[in-house]
């Protein structure tokens, strides 16, 4: 079952601010310059992973879903993160259907993560 | 003992920063600006554009009429990410040792898999960091660190040649 939307946001908001805590030695600016500049990269990586699936560029989609494991963590958005762990893990081993199934999950992440 | 001192130690310090991924570059110039002003950062994206500079810094050693805009920084250090666009970190590592550069490497991964550490490691790398957390206010000192270690190492391969 879907988790309702109002737990989600909570659990990105603690997410959020524990990455501030852990990650960046409780910076909030440099946390939030950080975002601004990845939400300008999600949107050229969401063309680049629907292009790596459309042409079957498992090396492309291994390697976008690693940078994008790390940016995800880095910001605290642990599923997305998790997701993206799984596309590059099956992207590594090659299977080509389970990664793009999951990239589709990814996509609908970032694209939440673009809006303002 | 000679206690180590110089650029690197305390004073500036110029890092060749390999890195293919836009936000992992501004972060990190970012973060080491704050935290670290003199640490300085040439950023390149790929594997074949490190070594392009690499080859470049090389020849500049053995040519000193060169024109100041044709020079690229002295380098003390090579920051590299493992998994890049072109190839891996692990290439432009060998492209430092091969040549024998006097540069210390320092490969940055989000990948915690003790292999990877080890092999690179056992490559030549200086230090291996993980992307985990509060790695960013690490990273100073564990580059300072990096280039102790390389520096010591210099100087136990240079020893017996001071004493023959």
């Amino acid at each position: 079952m879907a988790m309702p939307q109002h737990d989600q946001d909570a659990d990105v908001d603690a997410g959020v601010a524990a990455a501030i805590a852990t990650q960046f030695g409780g910076d909030a600016v440099l946390y939030h310059a950080y975002a601004a500049t990845c939400t300008v990269q999600f949107v050229v990586d969401r063309a680049a992973g629907r292009a790596a699936c459309v042409a079957g560029d498992l090396s492309a989609l291994r390697l976008l879903a690693h940078n994008l494991k790390s940016a995800l963590g880095l910001l605290g958005h642990d599923r997305a993160s998790s997701v993206a762990a799984h596309i590059e893990e099956r992207a590594g081993a090659g299977d080509l259907h389970a990664a793009c199934l999951s990239w589709r999950s990814l996509d609908a992440a970032l694209s939440r993560l673009e809006a303002p | 003992m000679t206690e180590q001192s110089g650029p690197g130690m305390t004073g500036a310090l110029q890092v060749l920063y390999v890195e293919d991924y836009a936000p992992s570059v501004v972060l990190t110039r970012d973060s080491l600006m704050r935290r670290a002003p003199d640490i300085h950062l040439d950023v390149v994206a790929t594997v074949g554009q490190a070594i392009e500079r690499l080859q470049r810094f090389e020849a500049q050693a053995d040519d000193p009429g060169l024109a100041e805009s044709e020079r690229t920084p002295r380098y003390d250090l090579v920051l590299t990410d493992l998994n890049l666009t072109d190839g891996s970190g692990l290439d432009v590592l060998a492209h430092v040792r091969t040549r024998d550069l006097q540069l210390a490497v320092v490969i940055l991964s989000a990948s915690n898999e003790e292999d990877t550490a080890i092999g690179a490691r056992d490559a030549g790398a200086d230090a291996y960091i993980v992307k985990g957390d509060a790695y960013l206010s690490r990273l100073p000192d564990d580059l300072r660190a990096a280039l102790a270690h390389f520096r010591t190492k210099a100087t136990l391969r240079a020893y017996p040649r001071h004493r023959a």
